[in-house]
């Protein structure tokens, strides 16, 4: 038996129209002599009927002082898949395709019980082989599956990738072969943003990594857990579009010799407004730096607020945040006394103490800072005052594999530099270069990367000697 | 292939969290001042030079003042070599630590670890181990740190972050 999954997400199933293509193509893989298991989303995005965000806020709407138990949310969000699968089945009924719909508990998912991002324990495929025996199509709800007492819960933020990842892992033992086919509104994974980037070309290929490694850097392209599930059980997975017949985008492991030095560039991604903040010591201090980093990491730790692009030298040091988290950063930072010692001498200083400020106004540096000036005589009170640069944005270039290969960073500076793009700061790993630079030149800088690595060709490789 | 008994399940995602900690030996970190007039020229040439001499450099972080960057084992040599040659030839100034280690903690969803580099931190300045340059990737936390603690510092990241698993 050859199973073919295919996920379609909630705009490729929000009209009766994008219905029918979808059907079109589950159609299709039947007749080219696939067994079917279909996972579906909620229909449509935010403001539609069942889209998931409409469910929430109706829950919401009961009582919006009262927050919803996380169990009866995910209840709530686990409806829009559950419509959007039986309205997909019954959309195939109609073409005379026998199908069967199922919920994520029916279909065997079992998770633990971290409601809203459950992670996915075991999953026991034996319905759905029995159902693709009497050759029936089987759908499957995305986004969800049943903790072991039959709570609903939901997967997380790219959940229904994540589901038709799962069944594919699930399914391979029972199967001769096995892919994975996510269905969106692009014909697969892009080279850069096409807005952007008119001549952003589709990839044939892309490596687990590569995905994942755009996704952490901004592109929208497949859940990295759903390519981090297909990595680890070898699943193949392709990205195609509801709307073309284009090939799309295989989704496969990295078959290039590890100490291979040719570096292949995938694409160029970007992220959304970027603040970037730096914290530079009065005196060099290293310890004192690095009590001072681990103070504001617990802070935004505990608010759950992400940190990128961290780096320290000498006496300072710095990070970046999204620019929606600025203002929460600037009331937990602005005003912090991070003490360092405070020890009985017989003379003072009996210690030292730093006080940052974070912000144009600085009010909490400017209260504390006079509140603390009454002890000026028995300890030492450093102000840090941070640098902030807002309006940023992240540019990175993806590459299979950076590791070795000389100049690229060269090139990517000189590029955004003959373009009058200055660059804040750069970050690079294995799998790509990022530099932080203005907001406003985040296009030039997208489409002058995209031109040097030469990603609007089909030959996007490039050995180390092939530099400016 | 061999076909599973429909009955069998198969058990599922990885655990979240911390499933490595790995020591790279022999690290070298340089941090390069410039002439603050002709900085970002200046970081061109240095690196376009390093570029030339085949030896690639890696954490690469701008400074107000210059550049610093990392170099792997194999390179160290060349890359002293080539600083003292670019000393003469411009005005520069090198300051360079060898024998680091690079600390990679390793996370299958790093993305999904709330607070990881806060307890990265808190374990390392427990140990008064200190970090001489950071960088991050989708599934990795990297960490320059003296060559002779490097090892000390991979065990306790180990205890402590595979036991918040």
């Amino acid at each position: 038996m050859k199973i073919l999954v295919q996920k379609f997400g909630g705009t490729s199933v929000d009209t009766e129209e994008h219905r029918q293509r979808a059907a079109a193509k589950v159609v299709r893989a039947l007749q080219a002599g696939w067994n079917v298991v279909v996972v579906v989303s909620a229909i449509g995005r935010a403001g539609a009927p069942y889209a998931t965000d409409t469910l929430v806020n109706t829950l919401k709407g009961v009582d919006p002082t009262v927050v919803p138990a996380p169990r009866e949310m995910d209840m709530m969000m686990a409806c829009g898949e559950i419509i959007s699968t039986v309205v997909l089945a019954q959309t195939l009924r109609a073409r005379g395709v026998d199908t069967i719909a199922l919920t994520g508990g029916q279909a065997g998912i079992l998770t633990d019980y971290d409601f809203g991002n459950a992670r996915i324990l075991s999953i026991d495929p034996t319905y759905i082989i029995k159902q693709l025996e009497a050759d029936k199509v089987v759908l499957v709800a995305g986004f969800q599956g049943v903790t072991v007492y039959g709570a609903i819960t939901t997967l997380g933020r790219g959940g229904s990738d994540t589901t038709a990842s799962a069944l594919g892992a699930a399914v391979k033992p029972h199967a001769d072969e096995v892919e994975v086919e996510i269905y969106t509104d692009v014909d697969g994974v892009k080279t850069a943003d096409p807005r952007l980037v008119p001549d952003a070309i589709t990839l044939d290929s892309a490596t687990y990594e590569e995905v994942a490694e755009m996704a952490h850097l901004g592109a929208k392209v497949v859940h990295p857990r759903a390519a981090e599930l297909a990595y680890q059980y070898g699943i193949p997975l392709w990205v195609k579009s509801t709307f073309s017949d284009a090939p799309g985008t295989r989704i496969a492991s990295d078959t290039e010799p590890d100490d291979a030095m040719r570096l292949r560039v995938t694409g160029v991604t970007h992220t959304g407004k970027i603040v970037y903040l730096r914290f530079e010591l009065p005196v060099e201090n290293e310890a004192d730096k690095q009590q001072i980093e681990l103070a504001i990491y617990r802070m935004l730790q505990s608010e759950s607020i992400p940190l990128y692009l961290n780096s320290t030298d000498g006496h300072a040091f710095a990070f970046a945040v999204a620019r929606e988290h600025l203002a929460r950063v600037r009331e937990l930072l602005d005003g912090l006394v991070v003490p360092m010692e405070l020890v009985a001498r017989r003379h003072p200083p009996y210690g030292r103490v730093y006080l940052l400020g974070v912000g144009a106004k600085r009010t909490g540096f400017a209260a504390q800072k006079e509140m603390l000036s009454s002890l000026n005589a028995m300890i030492n009170v450093h102000a840090v005052e941070a640098e902030v640069t807002e309006n940023c944005t992240v540019v990175s270039v993806i590459a299979g594999r950076f590791k070795g290969v000389p100049g690229v960073v060269a090139l990517i500076l000189e590029t955004l530099g003959s373009e009058g793009v200055e660059v804040y700061q750069v970050a690079d790993s294995e799998l790509s270069i990022s530099v932080l630079i203005p907001e406003g030149d985040m296009p030039t800088a997208v489409r002058a990367l995209h031109g040097v690595f030469n990603l609007g060709t089909e030959g996007t490789e490039t050995s180390s000697t092939n530099e400016r | 292939m061999a076909v599973v008994p429909a009955t069998e399940t198969v058990h599922f995602e990885k655990e979240r969290g911390v499933t490595e900690v790995e020591v790279t030996r022999g690290i070298a970190h340089v941090t390069v001042q410039l002439n603050l007039e002709t900085l970002s020229a200046d970081r061109l040439t240095l690196l376009k030079r390093f570029a030339g001499a085949t030896v690639p450099v890696f954490l690469v972080k701008l400074l107000p003042t210059g550049i610093s960057f990392a170099l792997r084992p194999a390179q160290v040599e060349t890359g002293i070599a080539l600083l003292a040659q670019l000393k003469e030839e411009m005005d520069i100034d090198f300051a360079l630590r060898d024998d680091l280690g690079l600390v990679t903690t390793r996370a299958g969803a790093m993305r999904d670890l709330s607070g990881i580099m806060a307890a990265i931190y808190e374990t390392l300045v427990a140990e008064g181990i200190t970090v001489r340059q950071t960088g991050d990737a989708y599934n990795a936390v990297h960490c320059l740190v003296p060559g002779d603690l490097s090892d000390r510092a991979a065990d306790v990241l180990m205890k402590r972050l595979l036991a918040d698993r």
